[in-house]
């Protein structure tokens, strides 16, 4: 039994300190937002933030993340009123939407380190997957979210 | 295909009798139908506070099915956008409902309907509300139903201005028989379709973590299976020894799927080839984690079959001494080009190839099912839910009015989710669970290794140019696993010149196989776009006038008005690149070339060849023809999404084969390009025809990226590469 703290609320969870984040929230604690896609972090579909930082939850084991402050896409915002979501929303960005709450936590957390980034920082940072092919819309979303994020 | 329409609305007036306006055989679908919501027609509710419910076969995959059929309806019915709800039309309710959606069991069209098969059906469905809806206030208001018109969720009296919103109508509406069922619009009546950007109604769960994905069904009491095919397609189970895991936490049982078991007999049939069940192994555990890591240290022993000991390189190999022994089946011939070949004059020839692929959905294969001696209830990611309902009865002998599918958003689709392997084996294992929820997981390698991949194939082909540097006479010899000859045996090209042959020649392996975005095209255009710019090249001509010269013979001028547009928006023949950069051009249709019946679409991309020899796309100008565009956003979004794809595949991606096992697993060695690899795609609408047809936007964008930079590479460093993927190849230069 571990404690993890996600979302601003702490759970009890009954799961070994080795199993991944990504599975304590998805078969654990019911938070299925977060997505599967290759546990190996290659694809970022599982991203979420630790203490702001975005992390790949399917490397992360959940015994190494008990005290932080763990987000989810469920706890980005209540009502989608993030302005990532915000832009996400008014460029219609997603397609299938699998990837698109890691897309989301990742842009949420770069954004929340570098408010303006540039071209490159968006190259640099946003390495996850998208099958559908939504970079496109999903660069110029970010670039959205940056404009109408007051700093 | 006004014929094919015309049908399509004989059938939907009957079938919409039949069912009488009304409920009346009580079966409500799953999802978010609420008490509230009042049926009109079975495509149509609306509630009180004026949402309108748009029921949809169709499963959303990602293609923006569940926005563009209500928008079907919206032309009609001027609704109100934002109060837009969407229903699931479910196989087990319709076929309660007299097949109203299906029209019967086993009709394709349930779930695959194209969009001009559904576009009279959905107009049709929200005209017929609008005219009641208007019938309705004519009654209260006492006016005639000719002196009002609808707006934004409104039936509006237009002399007084008298207004009345859609929910206050509603109940009365539903009451009421039309005489006759009202013409729809006519697209140059349009005033929505085709113009207005209407937001996708499934964006918000797609931003929240709320939509449920197949992987993220939750039922009480649930368990979890992890599963192993024969890593060797069609081998089979020996043995396995559960006591090395049953002592691990949360493991529950194993079972077995053995395709010899015998099955009940049934009539019943699958919509497209069976799937047959596979030879398999699944830990059952309380989490998917708990059987997972059982299931990867559980000892399993397999008889490897008839694929046992084959690989790749031997593939590749008898496919291209089959092409270079000809004598396969003769797909198309116009005069006698061997004959011209025989003769001598300026041949040229080039062999392609092009290696197995799989889908790499981001979502994995998973599903859920609870199987009981006299029930099936289950949910999965699908592209077709009728065929799972058919499978699932198929293979567990539960009558068919007792198995309920429910389809959840599918986290990618692009044909893997068709034909319902996936969902064959959900239920074969669930069923050796009875009465408990099985969810069925796929891991990411398992997913990778048990595709029904991409087939490979290997292409020659040969040309005669003439004195004008045309070709007299063009062969083309494809072999491979099933190879298609989808797009080369009608291409306008085989019009334009006079002598003309596609032979082929299957050398199939013992891999399964199935549609992957655009089926034989989406590698057929590499081949015969790249050969073109061969013959361009060798007849010393501009590959673009050179195409011009050939598609002016051909009677559909689609082509040249496509080509023109994406030459003019692309800035075709750009000057002072530099050194390594270069342009490129390739055009194709989908899903034939047919006049007035395919989508025509080219690529005029700018590729940059790194000294180090990396390939970077940088920009991708697409003209094309689908005739009509119902949501100009939505193909814009498929287009470069479609671009994306296609160009992975042309730089990316390979499945190789060692001792008949698929060797990658994952995305560390099946590479997916990133947002830094992303060049900047423009969609231009000026080669749009306007014309009759309203075709398809989902697979057209695949094929051409590959020629395209295949070209633009030649260009940029004089070098020709004719296998895929790219990233083979040495490109470097200094
Ligand atoms: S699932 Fe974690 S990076 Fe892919
Ligand atoms: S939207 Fe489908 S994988 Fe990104």
């Amino acid at each position: 039994m571990i404690t993890l703290n996600v979302n601003g609320k702490n759970y009890n969870v009954d799961v070994t300190p080795d199993t991944p984040l990504l599975w304590t929230l998805r078969d654990n604690m019911g938070m299925t937002g977060t997505k599967y896609g290759c546990g190996i972090s290659e694809c970022g579909a599982c991203t979420v933030h630790v203490n702001g930082q975005a992390k790949r939850s399917c490397v992360t084991p959940a015994g190494s993340v008990v005290g932080a402050q763990i987000t989810t896409i469920e706890g980005l915002s209540a009502d989608s009123s993030h302005p990532v979501q915000k832009a996400w929303i008014e460029l219609d960005v997603p397609q299938c939407g699998y990837c698109q709450s890691g897309m989301i936590m990742a842009t949420a957390a770069l954004l929340a380190r570098k408010p303006k980034p540039t071209d490159a920082d968006i190259d640099k940072t946003i390495t996850n997957i998208c099958r559908c092919g939504t970079y496109q819309r999903i660069r110029a979303a970010i670039h959205l979210a940056a404009k109408n994020t007051k700093s | 295909m006004t014929n094919r329409l015309e049908m399509n609305r004989r059938q939907f007036v009957v079938t919409t009798a039949a069912v009488g306006g009304g409920m009346a055989l009580g079966v409500r679908p799953a999802g978010a139908q609420t008490a509230a919501d009042i049926e009109i027609n079975p495509w149509v509710l609306i509630a009180a506070d004026g949402t309108v419910s748009v029921r949809v076969g169709k499963t959303e995959i990602g293609n923006g099915a569940v926005s563009t059929l209500p928008m079907m309806v919206c032309e009609e019915l001027g609704c109100d956008w934002n109060k837009i709800k969407v229903l699931a039309a479910e196989p087990n309710w319709d076929m309660k409902n007299n097949n109203v959606f299906a029209g019967k069991i086993g009709a394709r069209n349930f779930n695959s309907n194209r969009s001009y098969q559904s576009l009279e059906q959905f107009q049709q469905a929200g005209a017929s509300v609008r005219e009641r809806l208007k019938a309705a206030a004519a009654r209260n208001w006492n006016v005639g139903v000719a002196d009002l018109t609808v707006n934004n969720g409104e039936v509006i009296h237009v002399a007084s201005g008298r207004k009345a919103a859609f929910g206050q109508l509603a109940a009365q509406a539903a009451q009421i028989k039309l005489d006759k069922e009202p013409a729809v619009k006519a697209p140059d009546q349009w005033t929505f379709l085709g113009k207005a950007r209407a937001p996708r109604t499934d964006v918000k769960g797609k931003v929240d973590g709320s939509a449920v994905f197949g992987l993220d069904v939750k039922a009480p009491n649930m368990l979890y299976a992890a599963l192993r095919q024969s890593p060797v397609m069609g081998g089979k189970l020996r043995s396995f020894d559960f006591n090395a895991i049953k002592d691990r936490p949360g493991v529950h049982s194993v079972v077995v799927v053995d395709p010899s078991e015998a099955r009940p007999k049934t009539d019943l049939k699958t919509l497209y080839a069976e799937p047959a069940p596979q030879s398999a192994v699944a830990v059952i555990a309380d989490s998917f984690w708990h059987a997972k890591s059982a299931l990867d240290v559980l000892p399993v022993q397999w008889d490897d079959g008839p694929g046992a000991n084959t690989n790749s390189e031997d593939f590749f190999k008898t496919a291209i001494a089959a092409v270079n022994r000809g004598g396969g089946t003769v797909n198309r011939k116009e005069g006698d080009p061997l004959a011209v070949i025989a003769k001598g004059g300026k041949l040229v020839e080039a062999t392609y190839q092009a290696p197995f692929l799989e889908h790499a959905l981001m979502e994995p294969l998973n599903g859920t099912a609870l199987v009981t001696a006299n029930n099936v209830e289950m949910w999965i990611s699908t592209q077709a839910s009728q065929n799972v309902m058919l499978l699932a009865a198929i293979e567990t002998g539960v009558p068919l009015n007792n198995v309920v599918v429910h389809a959840a958003n599918a986290g990618g689709a692009f044909g893997r989710r068709i034909f319902g392997d996936d969902a064959r084996m959900v239920v074969a294992v669930a069923k050796k669970v009875p009465g408990r929820p099985v969810k069925v997981i796929w891991s990411r390698e398992e997913t990778t290794r048990q595709g029904r991949f991409n087939p490979f194939s290997v292409a020659k082909l040969q040309a005669v140019l003439g004195a004008d540097g045309l070709p007299e006479a063009m062969v083309i010899r494809i072999a491979g696993h099933t190879p298609s000859t989808g797009v080369l045996i009608d291409t306008p090209y085989a019009s334009a010149i006079p002598n003309f042959m596609v032979e082929s020649i299957p050398t199939n392996t013992h891999l399964l196989t199935g549609p992957w975005r655009g089926p034989g095209y989406n590698t057929n255009v590499f081949f015969l776009e790249s050969f073109v710019d061969e013959l361009a090249h060798a007849a010393g001509k501009d590959p673009m006038d050179y195409r011009r010269s050939l598609f002016a013979k051909w009677s559909d001028p689609a082509w040249l008005k496509v080509l023109n547009e994406a030459a003019a928006k692309g800035e075709w023949g750009k000057k002072n690149l530099p050194k390594g950069t270069a342009q490129g051009f390739a055009i194709g249709a989908w899903p034939n070339s047919k006049p007035n019946d395919a989508s025509i679409i080219a690529n005029l991309v700018q590729v940059t060849v790194s000294t180090d020899g990396s390939v970077k796309v940088d920009t991708v100008d697409i003209a094309f023809d689908t005739g009509k565009v119902l949501h100009p956003d939505g193909i814009t979004a498929q287009f470069e999404g479609g671009t994306i794809m296609g160009i992975n595949k042309t730089l990316n991606e390979e499945l190789t084969v060692r001792n008949g096992r698929v060797v990658q697993g994952n995305f560390d060695d099946y590479p997916m390009v990133r947002i830094a690899d992303t060049p900047t795609i423009k969609v231009h609408f000026g080669g749009l025809t306007g014309g009759a047809k309203l075709t398809e936007a989902g697979e057209p964008p695949i094929a051409p990226p590959a020629p395209a930079i295949a070209n633009a590479v030649f260009r940029a460093t004089g070098k020709r590469i004719r296998a895929l993927p790219f990233r083979n190849h040495d490109l470097s230069w200094s």
